[in-house]
């Protein structure tokens, strides 16, 4: 259907490094290559973004600078494709974005007109058509004729906006194009947007102005160093006035607060340092767990970092071994989180270590090998060990739908589904309170929940206007992977 | 949407409006500010003819297969236009271009074929001062010029395959166009521009046939001057060096292209 876009499980990379003979010559001589925590040769722009537009609707994309907002655009425009995953859009585009960018200073500004319209996939009798109204538009009229390199910088935009603007566009991208000309100018082009999305425009809008997202778009979506920010701390705490996220889940903040905690109370560590992957999720943890650390008045060990395709962490583990860490913090996916593992057997080290949730993904026996069990890593329940009766009924009703779950090891990813069952039963009860369908009245009624007996823990009063996270850290379960299955600690001995 | 691959012709076709602004643009550019404008067109082979005449015909007393060699010379010259403006503006275009690279979807194919366009209306219009000469000299139109044509197509498959991976591969490597200024001169010392190609003694024939370009000029000047009738077959291999440089090129760039707007 036109107007449609669809952006299913995309990843960006971009090349930091240029490529040049020193590589080559590296590779050629099996010498190895710059070292990567000093010069990261690669930059995950985006990591599996996944969202649909429908036609006639509007969304707006925020994040802090450096998030992907604009490679989200670039990407939908079809200027650059996708490092992994799809992405579709049917209908005409047009991207207003640093306008002006194109032109050429020696050619006059009609000049210009022609060829910038005809990049945009204009004809010449559409582009003759609507010159008038352009430069009109612009109020750029008098100065057609004369080139553009005797323009202001304002005038150059004026005109770049107002050629993208005439386009008559099935979707319209606009990337923090508003800083453009004067305030009658600037009120002129959010006219003419309110036009288009009256007229039943899809628009993707990436912006930092408060007014224009809550007036034109309908939905927001929350990016942080290239996630969908759904899983990470600030989603719950987005500074929405009406703040619609309410979360059942782990929160990264939390998870490395009691990583500090487990690994002092279960191993009497005084001297942890950490060993992370090296992307966004890793940056993010390394800032949370020196902050845990921090609050106790302690300093890591040591922050070493891998790359995700690492088949050798031995130097970064030797580091930390002669800085004299006794516990290691881990945090990476299942892949990497065994190579980990693998390297520390190599070394004949065995410091505890303990983990974020990463292993949970699956495989890890297979993959860590056996020293995988050495690994405690958090989860926010396990449905092996002592059931609460709301986990034994559940456990029975999911092996009585379901013939392929025998037992407590066949219901994976086990967080997951007990995050999705917590979630849906307080929404349920959320929508008696509101005793509608409503969302205001729903949101209201998530305050209201008293008491719920569930799956990860029993909560009382969950949800506030100031706390959004019904999950926190005194509700981590810690696990072992013990013959592919997820065990609590202490459960094998 | 830019996902042309296999269908480069048919979208080329729809976009063939911006490859007349591309070129019409860079024409305009190019000309623009300079005090002899669109004289320069006549400007440089005019130069280059004065300097080839000194050198060759008048120092080095070089044969011109019979044919005044002020002639002979700027035939030569004006295929040549094509060949050495094609390729070295070519394989700048895309990162000349990246402001539009990067910030438009359309088959970027179209910047390098522009600039190829503009050298040929450079070539053309050069060469319609050959054309002036040899009415002047009194040459009939004979049906032989009309090997011009298939000449013409065979040197620009060569020029377009090269140059399509000349400017996709400067994108990531600018080495590339120094590559290209480098080889653009060899090249012209190795093609019988200035000099006629019976010059070079028999032993060294057979590599020096290597070169595509040899049998393209040497039939020009059969063609032109009405020596011994151009032989097709001589042909051939400017024709199958010109077919497989076209494909190559063309898959090279199709690889490269969604690369390039953040390469750029």
């Amino acid at each position: 259907m036109p107007g449609t876009v669809s952006v299913a499980g995309v990843w960006k990379r971009y090349r930091l490094r240029e490529r040049s003979l020193a590589d080559l010559t590296a590779r050629l001589w099996r010498r190895s290559p710059p070292d990567p925590r000093t010069a990261p040769s690669v930059f995950w722009a985006l990591q599996d973004v996944s969202f649909r537009v429908e036609p006639g609707t509007a969304l707006a994309v925020i994040g802090g600078n450096g998030s992907g907002k604009s490679t989200l655009l670039r990407l939908i425009a079809g200027m650059m494709h996708p490092t992994r995953g799809a992405i579709g859009a049917t209908g005409r585009l047009s991207l207003l974005s640093h306008l002006g960018g194109g032109f050429h200073g020696e050619l006059t500004g009609r000049e210009n007109l022609f060829l910038q319209g005809a990049v945009l996939g204009l004809r010449r009798r559409e582009l003759r058509a609507k010159a008038g109204a352009i430069f009109a538009f612009a109020e750029l009229e008098p100065f057609a004729d004369v080139p553009v390199k005797r323009y202001s910088s304002g005038m150059a935009l004026r005109l770049g906006f107002a050629i993208a603007a005439h386009l008559d566009p099935e979707i319209l991208l606009i990337d923090e194009a508003f800083a453009v000309g004067d305030t009658a100018f600037r009120d002129r082009c959010l006219g003419r947007i309110l036009g288009f999305k009256a007229a039943g425009v899809t628009m993707v809008l990436v912006s930092h102005e408060r007014y224009l997202v809550e007036q034109l778009c309908d939905r927001a979506l929350l990016l942080d160093r290239g996630r969908m920010a759904a899983a990470g701390t600030p989603i719950t705490k987005n500074g929405a006035k009406d703040n619609y996220v309410f979360r059942v889940s782990a929160v990264d903040e939390l998870v490395d607060k009691a990583m500090l905690q487990y690994a002092q109370k279960t191993f009497n560590a005084k001297n942890c340092g950490m060993i992370l992957v090296n992307n966004p999720w890793g940056e993010s943890n390394e800032k949370g767990l020196t902050a845990a650390l921090a609050a106790k008045g302690m300093k890591a060990a040591g922050i070493e970092k891998f790359e995700g395709n690492d088949v050798d962490v031995v130097p970064q583990l030797s580091r930390l071994k002669a800085a004299g860490a006794d516990c290691l913090f881990l945090v990476g996916n299942v892949g990497p989180s065994a190579q980990v593992v693998k390297s520390l057997d190599r070394m004949g080290w065995k410091p505890p270590v303990v983990s974020h949730w990463g292993p949970a993904g699956g495989r890890f026996t297979e993959l860590a090998g056996p020293s995988a069990k050495d690994v405690h890593f958090v989860q926010t329940y396990s449905f092996f060990g002592r059931q609460t009766p709301v986990g034994d009924k559940v456990l029975k009703a999911l092996m009585a739908k379901y013939p392929d779950i025998k037992g407590p090891g066949d219901v994976t990813p086990a967080v997951g589904v007990a995050n999705a069952y917590d979630a849906m039963m307080l929404t349920a009860l959320a929508i008696e309170k509101a005793g509608s369908t409503d969302g205001p009245a729903i949101r209201e009624g998530y305050y209201k929940i008293d008491r719920y007996e569930g799956l990860i823990k029993t909560y009382s009063k969950p949800f506030t206007p100031e706390n959004h996270d019904a999950v926190n850290e005194n509700d981590y379960v810690w696990t072992q992977f013990i013959d592919n299955q997820i065990l609590p600690v202490g459960m094998n001995k | 949407m830019s996902r042309a691959g296999g269908r480069l012709v048919a979208n080329l076709a729809d976009w063939s409006y911006l490859l007349y602004q591309l070129t019409l643009r860079d024409l305009k550019a190019r000309y623009k500010q300079t005090f002899l404008g669109p004289f320069w067109v006549f400007g440089r082979p005019v130069v280059e003819l004065v300097v080839y005449v000194m050198v060759f015909s008048v120092f080095l007393r070089a044969p011109s297969d019979g044919v005044p060699y002020g002639l002979f010379a700027y035939s030569g010259i004006v295929l040549w236009t094509f060949v050495a403006g094609g390729l070295s503006r070519g394989a700048r275009s895309i990162t000349a271009h990246a402001g539009l690279v990067s910030q438009a979807v359309f088959p970027k194919a179209v910047i390098p074929l522009s600039a190829l366009a503009g050298a040929v209306i450079d070539a053309l219009l050069a060469g319609t001062l050959l054309a002036v000469w040899l009415a002047v000299r009194g040459a009939s139109a004979s049906l032989e010029l009309l090997w011009v044509v298939p000449i013409g197509v065979i040197v620009a498959a060569i020029v377009t395959g090269l140059t399509l991976a000349t400017s996709a591969l400067s994108v990531f490597y600018r080495d590339v166009t120094h590559l290209v200024d480098v080889g653009v001169r060899i090249w012209l010392l190795l093609t019988p521009v200035a000099y006629a190609a019976s010059v070079v003694p028999a032993p060294y024939r057979r590599w020096y046939d290597f070169n595509p370009l040899v049998a393209l000029f040497d039939t020009l000047r059969r063609a032109l001057f009405g020596g011994a009738v151009p032989a097709p077959g001589a042909l051939v291999y400017p024709v199958v060096v010109g077919g497989v440089l076209l494909v190559a090129g063309a898959l090279v760039f199709r690889y490269a292209e969604p690369f390039f707007a953040e390469s750029v």
